[in-house]
């Protein structure tokens, strides 16, 4: 046999062959290795090498979100991978070894989950377990991720099946096995290998998938992905790529154990050390639950970067308490996990204009002010605003604009007005945030005109102006605009006040300012959702965070403003007396509020959308 | 009628009767009716595609069949699954469990289901079962790490282990190159002989069937057409398809001139040839008969061109094989036959062209059914 | 069904094997599609609640020429990402399963898909930071002597963020296909005089279509509706099918979200329908 088999034609070049290879590779692991090598690095900043550091591992592990979402990342991940193995696995036989009517429906039924685009599915995923009454939360993750698993569990166990001799199975029947034996001495050990790829491709993705999670995550169900995307809106920091180097190396570990499974080569050693790995993994992932077992627990709902850990702690702390903190990046995301009416949250933080929306939607609790002994901390500027005059649902947090961060290095001439935004000068080199509101307001601003208008020609003559600027933009952002300041990516951007106020900290050279038309003005407060299942601990909370002390250190990390008189004797001069932080009243003369547009928003659409096309 | 594989009940291990099994446009098995006796080396012999392989299955209990019943003994197993019943197979490409070594395939069906044998008598006949083919000492090994003939001797060595009372073996020795075949050919024999159980024999090598049977079986689209002793199928052929099937052999057709003491002469095309008018079971023949005879290429003599009762021929060609001499003549009416003449010093003068006279005893002239 | 007839696979039948399968799609994959078919017969209410008064004006709505050119340019990204894809994993794929000695093979494969653990949105940072203006990209052209180029928020970003995230979907499939191939088929193709190029043309190709059709349907499928690679890299200055999706669950208006979900989904059925039929018809004829 073996003497007549030449190697094939080829085999003599393969110089090109590893050529080609090396080039796709390295493509793939450039990015990779930049990650890596970044995680050593001394300094937050991305783009400067400043010496070899592993405090990047320690933050990492230190930080309690990070390290708890990761936790739920692979709880997540082990448990769907076992349940699509468990439920694909038979679903794979039988289409593998069994021919019945209806074969090929069934068969593409399972193509189904592969080609839905993952959007459609997350969108209808909330949306279905809110009419079903099922809560969010952790196993509304798991659930939908085992519902586009089976599809790869089904593909490639049957992949396997098909290399399998049928006649191995009449085998094992003719020499007496009965067909459960069969099954579990014979196919089910040669089977193995191919369970063992779907495995891995199946915990590959559920870890991976971000669109779907952030739709159908609740309460308990922040995965990695989730708190990455989340803590983006800072840039990432050298902690996400620690994190990733050790998932890479977790993953490169397992990987190559699996594969000297399968090509035979794996003896006891091996098995173990995958397993113990497994087992690692695995306990690690449930370390966090099992301890704060039995625990109260109160579910935040918040912005990204708006609660610092130590206060978390301490209210952990002090009340004997388990919180559990969610992070959000807009009040839509926020208003659509409430609106499915199953969530478990007893803490949101939205923005005014929301808040109408919330109650319109009757989604929000009443808050007992009586209960709440430092209310008095509150400045009375931010007491009783239109959007509910008497407090009866909200609870200021913090406060801010969107004006404009500019580079003074950079920038031709100072920028002091929405209009100077219009400036060729300026071409490539503009950010606007990413949000048709916002862009809109730039242009009805400069025009003299209300942010809120619904008047057609003041929205058609703005949408021009926004045309206009659109040759300008190098990028619309809503998350990383500071750091494209910070890079010198952008000279000027929108922004969001608190933001650019930190980035300005790192380098003077940056401003903020509220251009002298005015901007829009925010105010973040908190409110109890209507469902909260916890509302007794919230108040609690709420107390806790309007004490001067909490108030100044959240300020201190979200860089916005505090409503809380109390707090300024406990904030550093560079934040207390910045004024992009605590702007001089006479700045916010022409700042509105948002309010909701109703059908108008309509009107708006469809203009953002034109010049999006 | 009268079934073609029938034998006694009695003794009969396996019983087919009537069986027919259909596939979406083939009958690939098409009412069988077929006996194996115990102790019995039968062979299903037949072109590809004639039901060998369902037939064996359909007894295995891999196929249930559309009609008819399977008997093991006095039980009908038509409708029992395969692991109950006690046959085992020798699959044509082994099917050997890859992730389990040698002495654990052996050792597979000793281990099976409800019989729990102790873990000393399973070694103990896995170590005779591997002895038993002569593969002492390669227990540990993985089938891999075997050669073709090895992995057959392991299959082999299997599937007796448990001691069914039949072994179905389905073209064993179709992989093996065939030095090695003609070996593993007198080693399954022996083997057959020591555990005296029964051995169906699937083959399309009509020499691994004559060498090798107590009982052939001819299959022909899913019928069979003949079955018995490798003598009488190779002597007796009783359908022109087996004549041709089962060796070499030369075939006339002609009309029924005379009967005169049992003996009939057929006028052909190329001459009168005499056959038994009585043989091979059919009916007597009678005046005006149309008759095919076939004569085994061995049996044909050379002799004078005009001698008495010799069919003239002129010789086309030889092919000297070292033994024998295969000759092509070519009759009068122009077709043509072949001659095996043993190269045993009796001369021979033959040149081609040279025209000659063919004879040979009446009663190796068959008649066959048409 | 008669005894015997199924010895296979611990002798269940087929429908106790796909029922649990089955029912978790029915229940958690096919019941939103369907909540969400009603879901976009109605109309946005005010304060983003919901009317339920049904009808198919979402539909026509989706259907405004305004959004073709959002349309326009998913399908253009799809198809610039797919074709990209083909051009670099088709030589890669060939080259791993012909050329490389059998014990790197699944080594290489498996390289593959590591990228994947993880997480896409840090892959896609690292990107942005590589293709920044005093990134490396641009560090490197320096040091060839080459000029700075704007690479960030380009379509050229978008593209090599796109092709990163696709890759691997495209390779696997392809290598699978090649891999299968009758090396013996070439020789004789060759054999018969066919030059390098007319007998990939001729043979490999034909003879890997099954790989093909699967590598670009499962580049081709995602990239349709993809929008956060587009927007982180490109600057979300060019809407997306998917952002128009993303956008109107950001604006209220989800009505109007399920409706164009669901024109995306019976888009990509279709698609997909036709490719199938396509490789089945070549499985036939093979
Ligand atoms: N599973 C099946 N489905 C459909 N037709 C089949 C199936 N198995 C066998 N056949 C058909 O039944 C007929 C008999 O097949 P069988 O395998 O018994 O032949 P065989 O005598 O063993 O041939 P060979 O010598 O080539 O092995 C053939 O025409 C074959 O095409
Ligand atoms: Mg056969």
């Amino acid at each position: 046999m073996s003497a007549t088999s030449r190697p094939a034609p080829q085999a003599p070049r393969p110089f090109g062959a590893w050529l080609g290879i090396a080039a796709v590779y390295a493509y793939l692991y450039v990015p990779i290795l930049v990650l890596v090598v970044f995680s050593f690095n001394a300094s937050r900043q991305m783009a400067v090498w400043s010496g070899f550091s592993l405090d990047w591992y320690a933050k990492a592990w230190q930080d309690e979100a990070v390290i708890q979402s990761l936790r739920t990342s692979l709880f997540v991940a082990f448990i769907s991978t076992a349940l699509s193995v468990l439920v694909g696995t038979p679903a794979a036989i039988a289409l593998g070894r069994h021919r019945f009517r209806g074969r090929g429906f069934v068969d593409g039924i399972f193509y189904l989950p592969v080609v839905i685009p993952e959007i459609v599915l997350g969108f209808a995923s909330v949306v279905f377990f809110g009419l079903a009454g099922w809560k969010l939360g952790f196993w509304s993750v798991v659930v939908t991720h085992v519902a586009f698993s089976i599809s790869y569990v089904v593909f490639t166990v049957r992949a396997r099946l098909a290399m399998l001799d049928p006649r191995l199975e009449e085998a094992a029947a003719d020499l007496g096995a009965p067909p459960l034996e069969a099954f579990a001495r014979v196919t089910l050990p040669l089977l193995v290998p191919g369970l063992v790829s779907a495995a891995l491709l199946v915990f590959t993705i559920s870890l991976d998938d971000y669109v779907v999670t952030s739709f159908v995550a609740g309460s308990g169900g922040t995965t990695l992905p989730l708190q990455i995307y989340s803590m983006v809106r800072t840039g990432v920091t050298p902690e996400i790529n620690a994190i990733s180097t050790i998932l890479l190396l977790a993953t490169f570990v397992l990987v190559l154990l699996s594969q000297r499974y399968e090509s035979g080569a794996a003896g006891r050693g091996t098995s173990a050390v995958a397993a113990a790995v497994v087992i690692a993994l695995g306990v690690f992932s449930i370390g966090g639950p099992v301890r704060d077992a039995g625990k109260r627990e109160l579910s935040v709902y918040i912005w990204s970067q708006y609660l610092p850990e130590e206060l978390v702690a301490e209210f952990e702390a002090r009340y004997d308490v388990r919180v559990n903190v969610e992070l959000y990046d807009s009040n839509e995301a926020m208003l659509a996990k409430l609106q499915t009416g199953v969530t478990s949250y007893d803490i949101v933080v939205p923005s005014d204009y929301m808040i109408e929306v919330l109650r319109a939607n009757d989604l929000l609790g009443e808050i007992d002010t009586r209960r709440l002994t430092n209310l008095d901390n509150l400045n009375p500027r931010f007491l009783g605003l239109p959007f509910d005059p008497e407090n009866r649902y909200s609870i200021p947090y913090g406060w801010g604009t969107s004006g404009i961060g500019y580079r003074k290095d950079l920038c031709p001439k100072p920028i002091r007005s929405w209009a100077d935004l219009w400036d060729p000068a300026l071409r490539d080199r503009l950010g606007m945030l990413n949000d048709a509101r916002e862009n809109f307001a730039a242009a009805l601003k400069r025009e003299g005109k209300s942010l809120n208008s619904t008047d057609e020609a003041d929205i058609a003559r703005a949408a021009e102006l926004v045309e206009e600027l659109k040759p300008l933009v190098r990028t619309f952002e809503s998350d990383t605009f500071a750091e494209n300041l910070l890079a010198g990516e952008v000279w000027v951007t929108q922004g969001y006040s608190g933001q650019i106020a930190r980035v300005a900290l790192e380098n003077p050279d940056i401003e903020y300012v509220i251009p002298k038309e005015g901007c829009t003005m925010f105010v973040d407060s908190m409110c109890i959702p209507k469902s909260a299942p916890n509302a007794d601990l919230a108040h609690l909370f709420i107390d806790f965070v309007l004490e001067g002390r909490s108030a100044a250190r959240i300020t201190e990390v979200m860089g916005f403003a505090t409503p809380n008189r109390a707090s300024l004797e406990f904030l550093p001069p560079e934040y207390r007396d910045n004024p992009a932080i605590f702007p001089p009243d006479r700045a916010l003369d022409d700042c509105e509020f948002m309010t909701d547009l109703g059908s108008a928003m309509e009107i708006y659409d469809r203009f953002w959308t034109r010049i999006k096309s | 009628m009268p079934p073609v594989g029938a034998g006694s009940l009695v003794t009969a291990v396996v019983s087919v009767r009537s069986v027919t099994k259909r596939y979406p446009g083939v009958a690939a098995v098409d009412g069988v009716w077929l006996d194996i006796e115990d102790g019995q080396f039968v062979t299903l012999l037949g072109p590809s595609g004639c039901g060998k392989t369902t037939l064996l299955r359909l007894i295995a209990g891999f196929e249930t069949p559309d009609e008819g019943q399977v008997y093991f003994g006095t039980n009908d197993v038509t409708h029992v699954p395969p692991h109950e019943r006690d046959v085992h197979t020798v699959f044509q490409q082994y099917a050997l469990f890859p992730h389990l070594s040698v002495a654990d395939n052996v050792a597979f069906g000793l281990r099976r289901g409800r019989v729990r044998r102790p873990a000393g008598e399973v070694a103990r006949r896995v170590r005779e079962s591997l002895e038993l083919v002569r593969l002492t000492g390669y227990g540990d090994r993985m089938p891999a790490q075997l050669s073709g003939g090895q992995q057959q001797r392991v299959a082999i060595a299997r599937a007796v282990a448990p001691g069914p009372r039949i072994l179905l073996l389905d073209e064993p020795l179709g992989a093996l190159d065939r030095k090695l075949r003609e070996a593993m050919q007198i080693e399954l024999k022996q083997l057959q002989r020591q555990l005296g159980i029964s051995f169906v024999f699937v083959t399309h090598d009509q020499d691994e069937a004559l060498a090798m049977s107590d009982v052939v079986v001819v299959m022909k689209e899913g019928k069979i057409e003949q079955k018995g002793e490798p003598s009488e199928i190779y002597e007796h052929p009783r359908t022109r398809f087996i004549a041709e099937f089962v060796g070499v052999t030369n075939v006339i057709v002609g009309d029924v001139e005379s009967i005169d003491a049992g003996l009939a002469s057929v006028r052909t095309p190329a001459g009168i040839v005499p056959v038994s008018a009585a043989a091979n079971g059919g009916p007597a023949l009678s005046m005006g008969d149309r008759v095919s005879v076939a004569v085994r290429p061995e049996k044909i003599r050379f002799a004078e061109a005009r001698a008495a009762g010799a069919i003239a021929c002129r010789v086309e060609d030889a092919r000297y094989l070292g033994d024998v001499t295969h000759w092509r003549v070519r009759l009068l009416d122009g077709s043509t036959w072949t001659v095996f003449a043993q190269n045993d010093g009796t001369p021979e003068p033959l040149e081609p062209g040279a025209e000659v006279g063919l004879v040979w005893e009446s009663n190796h002239a068959v008649r066959l059914e048409s | 069904m008669r005894r015997g007839d199924q010895p296979r696979s611990g002798g269940a039948r087929p429908a106790t094997l796909l029922t649990p399968s089955l029912l978790w799609i029915a229940v958690f994959f096919a019941g939103p599609l369907l909540v969400m078919a009603v879901f976009s017969l109605a109309r946005r209410g005010a304060y983003g609640t919901i009317d339920w008064t049904l009808g198919l004006q979402n539909y026509a709505q989706a259907l405004d020429p305004l959004y073709l050119t959002v349309y326009g340019r998913s399908l253009w990204i799809a198809l610039v990402t797919t074709i990209l894809c083909f051009a670099a994993g088709y030589p890669a794929a060939y080259a791993i399963a012909m050329k490389v000695p059998a014990r790197w093979k699944s080594t290489l494969l498996v390289l593959a898909v590591v990228p994947f653990w993880t997480s896409f949105l840090v892959r896609t940072y690292a990107w942005r930071f590589m293709l920044q203006d005093d990134g490396l990209v641009n560090a490197v052209f320096a040091w060839c002597g080459l000029p700075a180029q704007k690479l960030l928020y380009t379509d050229t970003a978008v593209m090599i963020g796109q092709v990163y995230a696709e890759l691997p979907f495209m390779i696997l499939p392809l290598y699978a296909a090649i891999e299968r191939l009758d090396r013996r088929l070439l020789e004789a193709a060759s054999d018969l005089g066919a030059s390098r190029i007319s007998r990939f043309v001729h043979v490999t190709l034909p003879l890997t279509k099954s790989g093909i059709v699967a590598g670009v349907v499962l580049v081709f499928v995602p990239s349709l509706g993809a929008f956060i690679t587009p927007d982180m890299l490109g600057g979300a200055k060019s809407m997306m099918i998917g952002s128009l999706i993303q956008e109107q669950f950001v604006q209220r208006n989800q009505p109007f979200g399920a409706a164009l979900g669901n024109l995306l989904a019976v888009a990509v059925l279709i698609l997909l329908a036709v490719a199938w039929r396509a490789g089945a018809r070549d499985e036939a004829r093979a």
